[in-house]
């Protein structure tokens, strides 16, 4: 099933701004401590936050006053929306909180019927998508870089002088050790 | 981990009039089944689309803000390499499209072209990325290992030692 | 927590029958210009005789409810504005969601049975009970009464238990149900969701703890997860149609599925001998449980007939122990179905798709060794919430037809999923043991998306 992607323009006014951009710089120090949680659910392939000031940011076109500030969301992922917003909701709400908690017309991160309305209306149909590995998942992909990492250490462990009775063990205990993610 | 991929996040916008056109151009030559991504080298997930953003109250009116184009991308490091990647693999698509953006030079000048995209660029403030250090190539190749490993595990099971160890041997040599 | 009103809502839902037959009957509304009236106003006079959950001073012999496709509401007249108002999930109907949940290949509705194909569906009447003649009377009764009130009967399916419980692969099913607040018997253990045991859940009357996993306690759902009108665990009532359907009614998924028993009894002796363990073994990892109802997550070595039998310990359990899938494989049927705490975070991630099942089996049984005999046999599959698309469609789509939540790839459920190519089985151990399933067992020969009104609203279709 191919992964889904989501684009979500929402308005901020400039104190939300202000306090996005700075949970940012702490994100960016904390050496991936915020983005654990996030990452841990298993199902977002990639997730991208913007802040655009400026529409349109180049300052060769004249700036469009009709439109605000707003935090750009991108991202492509796993599932069902369904899915994909109810561990939002159930999982993460905290951090769902700091990033969109004064966004405008945000209702909370507590309650799925709101935020999926939310993102709804907010949301724009992404015209054209692309996947390199379409068929591939983020545990999928997880698995196979995991098992590639621990499948080259017990080749390089493989002795030619082992017995065959001793190989024979050896490569049960590696599948054993390695099931989770074949 | 170092990250091994960027995003590149590209917001240019539409001239008056012309996001209708925009649009039918991506449909024209951005089909699903033969994107033009699929021919850059390095292109983990792509897309493109023509979006309005949110309006603003002024006055208590709503006026209508302009269309822009969004390309975005989560691509080998670094994005400027890819996008000269994409510059070279599809510049009739490319130009279909971005032909209808402000000031928009075309992709047969690369200078001109990677000015334009640095002008329409968005910083990235934060990101979570499925799996930050691999290429699209370590993807492609962890992907058919594990296959071939989840292969040689079921077809292996309940060999005697001698014949593991045979088939094992044979399946490294090949 | 809002008073149950069980006299509203049909019977079958809340609590199941339990009755050992069942009848399932087909109509369409008419097509002519006195047929929808007519229709309209058979329906609400089953208002009075439509079983509901209210107690039963002596068990009925026979029981009757029933359910309309979205199909049938419009054939019936109900107002456009007013149909609106249904969910999309049920407005589209089964046949057209077809892809989104693997009724593809020989289960597309091309190939459903002629009167289950898209569309045949517009009332939906169930008569249970327990003496096959008596249902067969009865189904005769309805079927004359329907068409003399502009419904034009069609389609036929009788199905009854096996014994003992059993489905057709050989297994004890239909007794994993969730608990629901506000339910008698709410209190089972694990049929709630799974929560996190803190020392003061001691003083919650509503919080059952695990007795197999310390760490576990299980909480009941909101009824609202399953009837209309009531809150659910989002903290609200679920979206319901408008007044006056709105309130103690909820949806129906019905499906005929077709067991292939030899084709499922041939996998599992040659799982048998590509793995090297005892064909019994490899069925119980396939399903979940042992052919007696025991489970694999509390007994992974054989079948307990004593726990299999014993209603109030036999779905205590929880997954977390078992992270690799060893007592209980990662994709095994029963976890797919309801995964519980799989997902870590407890039930959290779980605890919005469950579903209420009340199908039965239909069929001869296949006896153990016998050659494949051709005939149709199944499970006439039932399944109850209030929203298809978060619970059956989410269980069907992503945890059925998919392993990736139980980071198996792409890998379906043979037994209840679509198996569109070769389907590796992996049972954890030390070492983990493959099956290749080359194809599923089960082949979907029909059904539809129905609402199942409660009384009142049932009462108004004279009127709307």
């Amino acid at each position: 099933m191919a992964p889904t992607p989501l684009t979500v323009l929402t308005p901020v006014p400039l104190w939300w701004a202000v306090w996005v951009r700075l949970t940012w710089m702490v994100a960016a120090v904390t050496g991936g401590l915020v983005q654990r949680p996030l990452r841990a659910l298993s199902f977002i392939q990639s997730a991208h936050w913007s802040l655009v000031r400026r529409w349109p940011r180049d300052p060769a076109v004249a700036s469009d006053r009709a439109a605000p500030r707003t935090l750009v969301f991108l991202t492509t992922y796993d599932g069902s929306s369904i899915q994909y917003i109810d561990a939002f909701v159930r999982v993460v709400p905290a951090n769902i909180e700091a990033l969109y908690g004064g966004a405008r017309g945000f209702p909370g991160p507590f309650r799925f019927r709101p935020v999926a309305r939310y993102i709804d209306e907010h949301c724009h149909p992404v015209d054209h998508a692309w996947s390199a590995q379409p068929d591939a998942t983020t545990t999928t992909i997880a698995q196979a870089l995991a098992l590639r990492d621990r499948f080259a250490a017990f080749e390089r462990r493989v002795d030619p002088r082992w017995s065959d009775v001793r190989f024979a063990a050896e490569w049960e205990g590696f599948l054993t050790d390695v099931q989770d993610v074949v | 981990m170092a990250a091994a991929t960027e995003a590149l996040v590209v917001l240019a916008r539409v001239r008056t009039g012309e996001a209708d056109a925009a649009r039918a151009a991506i449909a024209a030559h951005w089909p699903a089944a033969a994107s033009p991504f699929a021919l850059v080298a390095g292109t983990h997930l792509a897309r493109l689309q023509v979006l309005t953003p949110p309006a603003r109250r002024l006055r208590g009116r709503r006026r209508t803000p302009a269309e822009h184009v969004l390309l975005a991308a989560d691509a080998d490091a670094p994005a400027a390499a890819w996008l000269e990647r994409l510059r070279a693999a599809a510049p009739g698509p490319l130009d279909a499209v971005l032909g209808h953006c402000a000031f928009y030079p075309g992709t047969t000048e690369r200078a001109a072209f990677a000015r334009w995209i640095a002008a329409n660029r968005l910083d990235v403030g934060f990101s979570v990325i499925g799996s930050p250090g691999a290429t699209t190539a370590d993807v492609r190749a962890a992907l058919g290992l594990r296959d071939e490993i989840a292969a040689f595990a079921e077809r292996t099971q309940g060999l005697d030692p001698t014949a593991l160890r045979t088939a094992w041997r044979d399946w490294r040599a090949a | 927590m809002t008073a149950l009103e069980r006299d509203d809502i049909q019977g079958n839902v809340l609590r199941g029958y339990n009755f050992s037959c069942a009848r399932y009957l087909v109509a369409r509304v008419r097509d002519d210009r006195e047929a929808p009236a007519a229709a309209r106003s058979w329906l609400a006079a089953q208002a009075d005789p439509v079983t509901t959950d209210a107690d039963w001073t002596v068990r009925p012999r026979l029981v009757g409810n029933l359910a309309l496709s979205h199909a049938g509401l419009a054939a019936l007249g109900l107002p456009r504005g007013l149909r609106e108002t249904f969910p999309r999930d049920f407005r589209e109907g089964m046949a057209a969601r077809a892809g989104l949940i693997g009724d593809v290949g020989g289960d597309a509705p091309e190939h459903w049975e002629e009167g289950l194909r898209p569309g045949a569906i517009h009332v939906l009447v169930t008569l249970s009970g327990d003496d096959p003649a008596a249902l067969a009377r009865a189904s005769a009764r309805v079927r004359r009464d329907m068409a003399a009130h502009g419904l034009e009967p069609g389609f036929e399916q009788e199905a009854a238990k096996l014994g003992g419980d059993r489905e057709h692969f050989g297994f004890t099913d239909g007794f994993g149900q969730p608990s629901i607040a506000g339910v008698v018997r709410h209190e089972v253990a694990g049929q709630g969701v799974a929560v996190r045991r803190r020392p003061w859940h001691r003083l919650r009357r509503d919080l059952v703890p695990c007795a197999t996993d310390r760490r576990v306690a299980w909480r009941p759902l909101r009824p609202g997860e399953f009837v209309l009108g009531y809150d659910d665990e989002d903290g609200g009532p679920p979206p319901a149609p408008a007044p006056p359907l709105h309130r103690n009614g909820t949806f129906m998924v019905w499906r005929k599925l077709h067991q292939d028993v030899a084709g499922f009894r041939a996998f599992v002796a040659g799982a048998a001998r590509s793995t090297g363990l005892e064909a019994g073994l490899v069925a119980a990892k396939v399903i979940g449980r042992w052919p007696d109802g025991s489970p694999l997550a509390l007994r992974p070595h054989g079948g307990d007939t004593a726990l299999g039998e014993d209603r109030e310990r036999v779905n205590d359990f929880a997954y977390g122990t078992d992270p690799s899938g060893f007592a209980c494989p990662r994709g095994a049927h029963v976890r797919r179905a309801n995964p519980r705490d799989a997902f870590g975070r407890r039930g959290r991630l779980t605890a919005r798709h469950r579903i209420l099942r009340r199908g039965l089996p239909y069929g001869p049984r296949l006896e153990e060794g016998a050659d494949d005999d051709g005939a149709d046999r199944g499970l006439v599959f039932v399944a109850l919430q209030a929203s298809i698309e978060r619970q059956f469609e989410i269980v069907q789509a992503r945890w059925l037809n998919d392993g990736n939540a139980f980071g198996l790839g792409g890998t379906p459920d043979p037994v209840a999923g679509t198996v569109g190519a070769p389907a590796r089985q992996a049972f954890g151990g030390h070492p983990p043991r493959y099956a290749i399933a080359m194809r599923g067992f089960v082949t979907h020969r029909g059904g539809e998306y129905l609402y199942v009104p409660g009384i009142s609203a049932l009462r108004a279709f004279a009127t709307l």
